[in-house]
């Protein structure tokens, strides 16, 4: 619908109202607005209009969308990539800075953390209320079958219950800018010492998965967790559980692993079950 | 500690710097948010336009000649792909009764928004979804003339240079948009009252 131009005094007065007059034309305007009362009454109108035009917030944080690129999530003054060898030496990976952020974004969004226990390493998913150890019924019901190395893993009983993930517990449908840096900071910091520790042992089908996330999430700096979640479903968890073949009941194991030249990481099939607060 | 100027910060952009660009972002991402998610009215569609808008002007960076119009320019962009929306009639808010604020609607109101906490906060909301859909009505120029005004900080003479028209053409455009706001405001009894 075409409008017709206002007068020239009615431009005046949206100039008037949002400021955009000198001083000596907002003098001369506001003359103006005390002789004519029916251009003072649009005024008092549209003065109002804008008042209750402040009062509109927008209802959610903003969500960050700095790239994942080399420099996201990079922690200042530390150059920490240096010390993820265990991607770097693996299969030419050469990602692992950006892996890293993209890895970290995912896990943190999910909920995902990893900490060290006695016997190995332990990976979590979802809630951190779900800190209740699987029942030794569960771990035992839960065999692993592995054709392709010597001997079974064994999981070790005892774990302590993960420390509050206060990053991923705060996160609702969006992730701010400082929550994001926050958690990568931390997700980071966490995998790179531990999974240094496995270093050595260049475990390829995590490599793999790292690298499939990451292929996914350049393509799209998404920060919808929604999506995340199916395209962690279709690759990483998949990849990362494929070893499993019962589900578990608890939303935490435990691996370790058999011999210094092996590991296995095993997550519990049950973290698929995705809570609503994730979305 | 000094802060790097829009135009230097693009100058580094356009060099290759992709941490200048991300400081861009930084900068102007929740400018840009706001002002896509109530033109859109909707946060899923906010946050895809926000990401190709910023993509768009990473791939695009090299041909902002004034990198101080570089927040005018990613709004101009962010414009355009609204506009894409709305074409496909995707992005329209649908209209919201200020009557269905009872309580099944104060339930509704707090699955999406967690920090309600009453009826009044529901009653809070509800009048901004209703100020949402009133503006989603609004021809889509004004609306954007009004936003870009109220929220962004645009001048008129700027928002003219993002939308390609005549400075005097924004007024007219906020003119109209203000008095059908007001118009429309003032039948629903809604105040600046009802939003605080």
């Amino acid at each position: 619908m075409k409008q017709e131009p206002i007068d020239p005094k009615r431009e005046r007065l949206i100039a008037y109202l949002y400021g955009e007059m000198t001083e000596e034309e907002s003098k001369s305007f506001v003359r103006m607005l005390e002789s004519d009362t029916t251009l003072r009454a649009e005024y008092e109108e549209l003065r109002g209009a804008r008042e209750i035009l402040s009062g509109w917030r927008v209802p959610e944080p903003t969500p960050s969308f700095v790239f994942l690129n080399e420099t996201a999530g990079r922690p200042k003054g530390a150059a920490w990539w240096k010390k993820f060898e265990f991607l770097r030496g693996a299969g030419g990976f050469g990602l692992g800075l950006a892996t890293a952020a993209a890895v970290a974004l995912v896990l943190a969004i999910t909920g995902f953390h990893v900490e060290k226990l006695d016997g190995g390493l332990a990976f979590r998913f979802g809630e951190e209320k779900r800190n209740v150890l699987p029942s030794s019924e569960a771990l035992d019901r839960f065999e692993l079958s592995n054709p392709t190395r010597s001997a079974p893993l064994e999981f070790a009983n005892g774990a302590k219950p993960a420390a509050p993930n206060a990053a991923a517990a705060s996160s609702g449908e969006y992730i701010t800018r400082a929550e994001f840096e926050k958690m990568s900071n931390e997700m980071v910091g966490s995998i790179v010492d531990l999974l240094n520790e496995y270093g050595n042992h260049q475990n390829q089908e995590v490599t793999g998965v790292l690298q499939a996330m990451y292929a996914q999430l350049s393509d799209k700096q998404s920060r919808d967790s929604e999506e995340i979640r199916h395209r962690m479903s279709a690759l990483g968890v998949e990849l990362l559980m494929r070893q499993a073949k019962n589900k578990p009941s608890s939303g935490e194991l435990r691996i370790q692993p058999t011999s210094s030249e092996e590991s296995e990481i095993v997550s519990p099939w049950k973290s698929l079950e995705w809570k609503e607060e994730w979305r | 500690m000094q802060t790097n100027t829009d135009a230097e910060l693009v100058a580094r952009s356009q060099n290759g710097d992709e941490r200048a660009f991300n400081s861009l972002v930084g900068r102007w991402e929740t400018s840009l948010y706001a002002f896509v998610r109530r033109t859109l009215g909707d946060s899923e569609d906010a946050r895809d336009v926000c990401q190709e808008t910023l993509v768009k002007a990473h791939a695009n960076i090299g041909r902002l000649r004034d990198g101080e119009k570089f927040k005018a320019w990613i709004h101009h962009i962010a414009l355009n792909l609204c506009r894409d929306r709305f074409r496909s009639a995707k992005g329209r808010a649908d209209m919201v009764s200020l009557d269905e604020t009872g309580s099944e609607e104060i339930e509704r109101l707090a699955e999406l928004y967690p920090s309600i906490h009453s009826e009044q906060d529901a009653h809070r909301v509800g009048v901004q979804e209703v100020l949402a859909s009133i503006l989603a009505k609004i021809p889509e120029e004004q609306r954007a003339s009004i936003l870009l005004r109220e929220y962004q900080g645009f001048t008129s003479e700027e928002i003219g240079n993002i939308m390609g028209v005549p400075a005097a053409t924004v007024r007219t455009r906020i003119y109209y948009g203000l008095r059908t706001l007001r118009k429309q405001l003032d039948e629903r009894g809604i105040s600046r009252a009802d939003l605080t």
